[in-house]
């Protein structure tokens, strides 16, 4: 049984899928409350004329977190022309939502509106988008925000979708590539959540980590198709710490910048501290030198060691050196393949 | 003497004025213009040189270095002299034959022994085709009984035209140097015979009266080649077979012109390989694919192939299958096997109109050498393959199949004695579980490759007859090679074409396709996240 087949086992246990079941309530949750949503927003005047889902979940790179609570990322378009002027007031029409399902914390954040579902484990950010043509833009704002900080700020959220879900750049089977490249998300988001304190961790932004994979993506397939997600990851890892994303501040003191791809080609990380950046040039670095130690070993038990070290206890060490599990027979999970086989 | 002006194409060549005076020279023939001796040198095969006629001094310079290069060996070294006159007897023979007896007599001789043999006329008003020879046999047992010779027989339209009589000689002279000097020399062939050999000619066959006999001499030459001449004696009353000089007076000579025609010599002589017409092989899918590989099996020797595939030949099918289109309507695996003994006169080939399980399930597998499938569907490749691990068989397999586009094609040998099977070709290079198509494949999968001009069930994959004889001639090597013992591990094999039409229907393609170099390298097939073959 092959390193790959173990990272492939890795990430079916901690990848999350909006359909997955462990999602499901999360998923009912949502389409319950934004019934209510369009429901409010028609009686003020601005009905809905467009949502979709945001996040990891519209890139299929979401993963379970070990401990934190399961997220939904809704965003919700209003017309421009029926948009008021200042967009705090459409975010309250969220507040009250939410505050009458008897969600906790429930604030109005500068980008969007947060809150946490009563006995669930259950993390919710609603952002709000107003669309002229094919300009959305975002309704930027809290409650006590003075009129220069409520404003409605040019965004590209779809291309931003696109932009981490496209494959064009890939030659040769990008389907392939394409999920290569979401696997190490996950697999960073995990380390992420492994490695860091929770205060840190959080601060390690998934769309910062995203960014830098996607873009300094290195498939590793071999020429006969071979995929090797170990190899990929350390390339990948490799090629983010040899790109400009690490800026120097001081001995051995980096700040860590990633720009939008997008409107409004935000860096992502312009308020993170230097700590921060720091801690994750560093880890990285780390990280290389375990994916290279591990790409050097021998081994297969004590490859997985290591990487279970990287990854945490999802990924699995087989007992002995040759699996047991080498006799079981994994069958593919599609039910019919198109092929262009002929004769 | 120099005997041609340039511009040149061939060599120019040198004649020899009086060559008698020293001697008889091999590659030197002698001709006599108004009674001078001219002696004509082959200094080279013509078609093995390219000649720089634009530079006709070089050329006559380079030629005359090689007459005299050639004449002065056969001149100094007799004995080298005496085995060239021997190796190129043939071609002596075939000098002093009759201008006019272009049709070999044909022979389907086996053994170079002491034996008299039917001779068969040719059948009246036939310009060509088997038919048109004079045809010494016996009867052969292993021929095809739908070949021209059996079948020219069972219609009893062929005449006996008299006897032959097969001679081996021991010890070879060099050929007659013209006709005149061929009566000589079949005199003194005979007188050199063995005592035994004369005595039985004369006792055993010297008992018939005929008008006509062809004598057929074998011999060796050099490096332990055989040859084979044949002369023909006509005489005016029916006589024994002459066997003196008095005897001879009444009788004409010729020399004639003979081509072999048995397994031996006619399978080898076009490339066939004699220890594989034993070899057991079924083919099964006789598409375009399955139909070349077949003939190239044939071709190679393979004489008891098994025709498997339930279609008809149907007039789509013209353009890129071996069938002729007499055969529209006909099963295709019926047509091919009349086909394949009508080319090969020694083929057995059998047909039968099923589908692959059914054939699997209806038949030993271990009673073949060899099962080809090309019948490009997946999912019954990989349902028959379970089949023979479920039944341990120990047949090996090949499994070939072509991608639309002129993209290229594939094979794989599976051996089940060794590393590396089907299944290895199939395993998801992404997870490493057992995947639904081939990772040698060159198109991603799930695209739209078929094409479909005429409704449902009308869908084709688009290819040529070109892309797919060269997935058969690739597949056929690959069998050739294994039957012949010199493939012993399971491997994989590739040729890759180009994108350009694939391009422009919009179809992807994988990553193997961009990085393949090695088309028609023979590549291990073991994967080793494969669950039959890494436990």
């Amino acid at each position: 049984m092959s390193m790959q087949n173990k990272f492939i086992k890795f990430h079916d246990k901690i990848k999350l899928g909006r359909e997955d079941d462990t999602y499901r309530e999360a998923r009912s949750k949502d389409s319950s409350i934004l019934d209510d949503l369009r429901d409010e927003f028609k009686n003020a005047g601005y009905p809905i004329i467009e949502t979709f889902i945001q996040g990891s979940l519209s890139t299929h790179t979401g993963i379970k977190h070990p401990v934190a609570d399961f997220d939904i990322d809704r965003a919700v378009v209003i017309d421009a022309d029926n948009a008021p002027d200042d967009p705090v007031e459409v975010k309250k029409l969220v507040l009250k939502v939410l505050e009458k399902r008897g969600f906790k914390n429930a604030r109005i954040k500068k980008p969007c509106v947060t809150a946490d579902y009563m006995n669930l484990n259950l993390h919710i950010d609603i952002v709000i988008y107003r669309k002229r043509g094919q300009q959305y833009e975002l309704a930027v704002g809290k409650l006590n925000s003075n009129a220069e900080n409520r404003v409605w700020s040019p965004s590209e959220p779809k291309k931003l979708i696109e932009h981490i879900n496209d494959s064009s750049q890939y030659i040769g089977s990008a389907d392939l590539k394409i999920r290569q490249v979401k696997r190490l998300i996950r697999y960073v988001k995990r380390w992420r959540d492994e490695k860091f304190g929770q205060n840190v961790g959080k601060k390690v932004f998934s769309i910062g980590l995203t960014l830098m994979l996607k873009d300094k993506f290195r498939p590793s397939i071999s020429n006969d198709g071979k995929v090797s997600d170990l190899q990929s990851l350390r390339d990948t890892v490799s090629a983010i710490l040899n790109a400009n994303y690490f800026q120097w501040v001081d001995d051995g003191k980096y700040k860590v910048n990633v720009r939008l791809p997008v409107q409004p080609y935000r860096n992502v990380f312009e308020n993170s501290s230097i700590d921060t950046g720091t801690q994750l040039y560093n880890k990285l670095n780390a990280m290389l030198a375990k994916l290279d130690q591990a790409l050097s070993e021998d081994s297969l038990r004590k490859q997985c060691e290591i990487l279970q070290g990287l990854f945490g206890d999802d990924f699995e060490v087989p007992e002995k050196e040759q699996d047991s599990n080498a006799k079981k027979v994994a069958y593919s999970s599609a039910g019919v393949v198109g092929t262009s086989q002929g004769a | 003497m120099l005997v041609a002006d340039p511009p040149y194409y061939s060599l120019p060549e040198f004649f020899l004025i009086n060559p008698d005076s020293i001697g008889r020279l091999a590659h030197v023939s002698v001709h006599e213009d108004s009674e001078i001796q001219i002696g004509t040198v082959c200094v080279n095969a013509p078609e093995s040189l390219s000649v720089n006629f634009e530079q006709p001094l070089l050329v006559v310079e380079e030629s005359l270095r090689r007459h005299i290069s050639l004449l002065e060996k056969c001149i100094t070294n007799p004995d080298w002299n005496h085995s060239e006159l021997l190796r190129e007897f043939s071609s002596e023979w075939l000098r002093i034959c009759a201008p006019d007896s272009f049709k070999p007599l044909l022979a389907n001789i086996a053994r170079p022994a002491l034996q008299t043999l039917s001779v068969y006329s040719p059948v009246d008003g036939k310009q060509f085709g088997i038919e048109s020879h004079y045809m010494v046999h016996p009867a052969d047992d292993s021929l095809s009984g739908i070949s021209d010779i059996r079948l020219s027989i069972a219609k009893d339209n062929r005449r006996i035209a008299g006897k032959a009589v097969v001679i081996p000689i021991e010890t070879l002279t060099p050929a007659p140097k013209n006709s005149d000097a061929l009566e000589e020399w079949y005199l003194n062939t005979i007188s050199s015979l063995p005592i035994k050999v004369r005595s039985e000619l004369q006792q055993k066959y010297g008992q018939w009266r005929e008008t006509a006999y062809w004598v057929v001499f074998t011999a060796k030459t050099v490096n332990d080649e055989r040859t084979w001449f044949a002369l023909k004696l006509s005489g005016k009353a029916k006589k024994a077979l002459p066997l003196s000089d008095e005897k001879l007076k009444n009788w004409k000579l010729e020399a004639l012109p003979i081509r072999l025609f048995n397994k031996e010599n006619t399978v080898e002589r076009g490339g066939g390989i004699l220890p594989l017409a034993d070899k057991k092989v079924a083919v099964i899918g006789i598409g375009s694919v399955g139909s070349e590989i077949a003939h190239k099996l044939s071709a190679a020797g393979v004489r008891y192939l098994t025709l498997v595939d339930p279609d008809l030949y149907e007039i789509n099918n013209l353009y890129r299958h071996i069938l002729e289109q007499h055969w529209v309507g006909a099963f295709k695996t019926v047509a091919l096997s009349v086909a394949l003994q009508r080319q090969f006169p020694w083929s057995c080939a059998q047909w039968k109109l099923d589908k692959l399980m059914e054939f699997a399930r209806s038949n030993r597998m271990n009673d073949f050498d060899l099962i080809v499938i090309a019948i490009g569907n997946p999912t019954q490749e990989r349902l028959f393959k379970q089949y023979l691990l479920d039944n341990n068989s120990k047949v090996a397999v090949i499994n070939s199949w072509l991608e639309g586009f002129g993209v290229g094609g594939h094979a794989t040998l599976d051996i089940p004695s060794t590393e590396g099977c089907l299944l290895c070709s199939y395993v998801c290079q992404e997870t490493g579980a057992r995947g639904l198509v081939s990772n040698m494949n060159f198109i991603e999968p799930n695209q739209v490759t078929m094409k479909n001009i005429a409704g449902c069930g009308e869908q084709f994959i688009s290819y040529g007859a070109a892309s797919s004889a060269q997935t058969a001639v690739m597949a056929a090597n690959l069998a050739i090679r294994y039957l012949e013992g010199k493939q012993t591990k399971s491997c994989k094999v590739s040729w890759k074409g180009l994108d350009e039409d694939a391009m422009a229907e919009g179809i992807r393609m994988t990553h193997r396709y961009y990085n393949f170099s090695s088309s028609l390298e023979y590549l291990p097939l073991v994967d080793e996240d494969c669950d039959v073959c890494t436990h």
